[in-house]
């Protein structure tokens, strides 16, 4: 595979006085032990991000608020 | 902890000042299986630039030959207006890991699919869908509770079959997300006033402490509540 092409995605500045992820007391990387998912669809993905699966803009989706279809 | 369907997403998306619409049964869309989400997928949806808006729409909501919709919890269209499709589990991370602790093909379990426009091959980030994707990412992994890190490239998940979201570092990208994080829980002060939360299906003081920015301490205090059970349809005071 060729090593893949990135985009120089701009870093974000952030207020000196905003808290640190620390501070929020989120938590991290540390492992839990998580069960293995054994349900039927475990695997199933949507597999849209190769392509080949045809896309159109949506005419008929039903929104919450009573709109239908979505701005072009 | 939050676990089971995210509702509690759209009221922190919108507090995030996103532009949302609400997909009709998204509170009730989702496979079965278990749903305890740890962190979110990052995906995109290859769709033609010249397609349209949100041209994945309709397949993230109702799948495609052989595989059940919905697609992803979330679609991040080009103009950076966030469609809720599924508050319950979706069909999106596929055969990958282990990852962070996340067992290996259990990614549907624990991880948040978020789909966003993009061919994949070449079309160009934008600034605004790029903000949205941020605070979309970041809103999610406060109302979880977790740091950047569970912010997961579906070319992480699977690397030797995914490239999305294709040309994004997604360490760098992950400080993107930080950084949000950080802007988001420190910036806006709340509004002053009574405020007052319907409790919803999935929701946990901490999830709702997350949307309010208030803590559970203090939601506790307000509500005199001395253990963390809540129930569905009880009224909580947030702010006062």
């Amino acid at each position: 595979m060729n090593e893949e092409q990135l985009d120089d995605i701009p870093d974000k500045e952030v207020s000196a006085d905003a808290p640190s992820e620390e501070e929020l007391e989120l938590v991290g990387e540390e492992h839990e032990s998580l069960e293995e998912d054994t349900s039927e669809e475990r695997a199933v993905e949507a597999d849209m991000s190769g392509g080949g699966v045809e896309l159109q803009s949506p005419e008929a989706t039903e929104f919450e608020d009573g709109e239908s279809a979505v701005a072009r | 902890m939050s676990s089971g369907p995210i509702t509690w997403m759209e009221a922190a998306l919108r507090t995030n000042n996103l532009r949302i619409k609400e997909v009709k049964g998204w509170k009730t869309r989702g496979r079965p299986g278990p749903f305890t989400p740890r962190g979110a997928m990052f995906h995109h949806t290859a769709s033609s630039r010249g397609g349209g808006n949100a041209p994945g729409l309709d397949v993230c909501v109702e799948g495609r030959p052989g595989i059940n919709g919905p697609l992803c919890n979330i679609l991040v269209a080009r103009d950076g207006t966030v469609y809720l499709v599924a508050a319950g589990r979706a069909n999106h991370a596929g055969k990958g890991g282990p990852w962070q602790g996340i067992p290996e093909d259990s990614g549907n379990a624990y991880l948040i699919g978020v789909e966003v426009e993009n061919d994949g091959v070449g079309e160009p980030w934008s600034s605004e869908l790029l903000q949205a994707c941020d605070v979309v990412f970041a809103t999610l992994l406060l109302g979880l509770r977790r740091k950047s890190d569970w912010v997961c490239g579906h070319k992480e998940w699977a690397p030797r079959r995914k490239i999305d979201p294709a040309r994004i570092d997604m360490s760098r990208y992950r400080k993107r997300v930080s950084a949000e994080m950080r802007t988001l829980a420190g910036g806006v002060p709340p509004p002053s006033g009574d405020e007052y939360h319907t409790v919803e299906r999935g929701d946990t003081l901490w999830s709702i402490g997350q949307r309010y920015r208030v803590s559970v301490d203090e939601l506790k205090r307000l509500n005199g509540l001395v253990t963390d059970v809540i129930q569905i349809g009880e009224r909580l005071k947030v702010r006062g």
